[in-house]
């Protein structure tokens, strides 16, 4: 039964229109470890990069692992919106707005992450000034640029109709109404502007996803093109895009669920929503694991003695808790759930969730510094890395920014795309008669 | 590798340029999408 749109439109501002207690609390809550990630960083600042654990021996910790990390989550939008779009995946579109804010709210925090890491953040421009064609670190800049710019603009055309159903169906007030007025430019959604959106975003989906490919490759070759026992494998490219899908599919499903919870849309996302994307969670558990094997069954085949360090490092020593964790988190936890149908329910897929982001942090955190810890690169001594006070308050303070980010989005725009769930409901009977054609029955035109 | 791809390797700025080129042209290209867009109106 066809929604009334404009129930549809109410239910899905309710997070614009209704404010309550509870908002206030989590803009608190959220804002106040925004702003000790803050504090940390002025300070570190002030003192320089001394007030972390980084050291001689172990130049990138924390702050790279985050860069990694927050790249990787960024894919959700991307896969969802993009990817699940040119396979005509139509159970995306109630998420499709979610995935694509995931993308945006997580790459500055990826790409602020590498400032805050360079210590004296006005020696980014020597990257432009002094920047070599054969530096993978340039390769990772202009990557990471046009895949800013490209999901800005893509996330834009797909909220442009919402934000016109704003402006003229919603009471925001003097600010919002202004905004959706000025964004908006005039949509008056007459059939030659949809067929113009239409065409743009199916075009930027296949540049977004050819995009996505690049930058994660690129962002794994600034480790691999180095010569360092650990980092410098031909698999890291394809590992980096299989964690990325990995752990961006993880954060939707928690945001999901979150968001599923507290604006009541429950209507809207169903429980078979979340059991698809479990399937695809399962999906990229197994591939993580395929990947994790190749890649250290070949180093220890090959029985160089800096990279067989490195695997003590991980398996045995220092690093061991991390990286048993990891296999656990990453894999054990999630099959465990997710194979079974009934674990592909909502908590089912939530927990997993969860288990799945903390195996994926540690597992970039153990790319970044037992590599960096092995004696083979400086001479005869195993480094240490123990992260300070300032950077696990800056990474908690970007961690936090990113949810807040979410929940002040959601005070502005509808967090779920009305318009392409209108579109659904319209497309429901091309789609019964495009089933006919992959069915048996007349062949006309088909056969020469 | 022949001279000229390694003077224009060694040029100074070169990564910059390419990184500017990369910036401007997106930038521009989305800027002309999203007029085009704007101004779509049925005949």
């Amino acid at each position: 039964m066809k929604d009334n749109p404009h129930n549809m439109v109410e239910d899905l501002t309710r997070s614009i229109t209704k404010t309550t207690p509870a908002y206030y609390l989590t803009v608190l809550v959220l804002g106040a470890f925004s702003a000790l990630g803050l504090t940390a960083f002025i300070y570190q600042l002030a003192k320089g990069l001394g007030v972390t654990g980084m050291n001689n021996q172990v130049t990138w910790g924390v702050y790279i692992t985050n860069f990694v990390f927050f790249i990787g989550i960024s894919h959700a939008g991307t896969f969802v919106s993009a990817i699940l779009r040119l396979t005509g995946a139509e159970w995306r579109r109630p998420f499709t707005r979610s995935a694509e804010a995931i993308t945006l709210f997580s790459l500055p925090f990826g790409a602020g992450a590498i400032l805050v890491d360079l210590g004296r953040f006005d020696r980014f421009a020597n990257i432009f000034v002094y920047g070599r064609l054969e530096s993978p670190l340039l390769w990772d800049t202009i990557c990471l640029s046009a895949y800013l710019l490209s999901s800005t603009f893509f996330f834009y055309l797909c909220l442009l109709p919402d934000i016109a159903a704003c402006r003229d169906k919603v009471d925001g007030g003097t600010f919002r109404k202004w905004l959706w007025t000025s964004l908006s430019l005039g949509w008056h959604g007459d059939k030659e502007q949809r067929r113009r959106l239409e065409k743009a975003i199916s075009i930027m989906a296949i540049v977004l996803t050819l995009l996505v490919v690049t930058v994660h490759t690129v962002v794994s070759w600034v480790f691999s093109m180095t010569i360092r026992p650990g980092w410098h494998s031909t698999i890291i490219g394809p590992y980096f895009l299989v964690g990325a899908v990995f752990s961006g599919a993880a954060m939707l499903m928690i945001i999901l669920a979150i968001c599923r919870k507290v604006y009541g849309l429950e209507r809207y996302l169903k429980p078979i929503h979340f059991e698809k994307l479990g399937k695809i969670l399962l999906v990229m558990t197994l591939a993580w694991f395929y990947m994790t094997v190749a890649e250290y069954l070949t180093e220890f085949y090959g029985n160089l003695t800096e990279d067989m360090e490195i695997l003590d490092l991980k398996f045995f020593g220092q690093f061991s808790l991390g990286f048993w964790a990891m296999v656990v988190c990453c894999f054990i936890v999630p099959l465990a759930i997710l194979v079974w149908k009934k674990g592909r329910s909502i908590a089912g897929c939530v927990s997993a969730s969860v288990v799945i982001l903390i195996g994926m942090w540690l597992e970039r955190f153990l790319v970044v510094v037992p590599t960096l810890a092995g004696s083979a690169q400086r001479g005869h001594y195993v480094g240490v890395y123990d992260p300070s006070w300032v950077e696990w308050s800056i990474a908690i303070g970007s961690f936090s920014a990113f949810f807040l980010l979410f929940v002040l989005f959601a005070k502005f725009f509808p967090i779920i795309s009305a318009w392409e769930l209108e579109e659904g409901e319209e497309a429901i009977e091309l789609e019964v008669e495009a089933m006919k054609e992959f069915l048996p029955g007349d062949a006309s035109g088909t056969e020469s | 590798m022949c001279c000229c791809l390694e003077a224009l390797i060694d040029t100074p700025g070169i990564g910059g340029a390419i990184a500017g080129a990369v910036i401007v042209t997106l930038v521009t290209c989305y800027g002309l999408t999203i007029w085009w867009i704007a101004k779509g109106r049925d005949k």
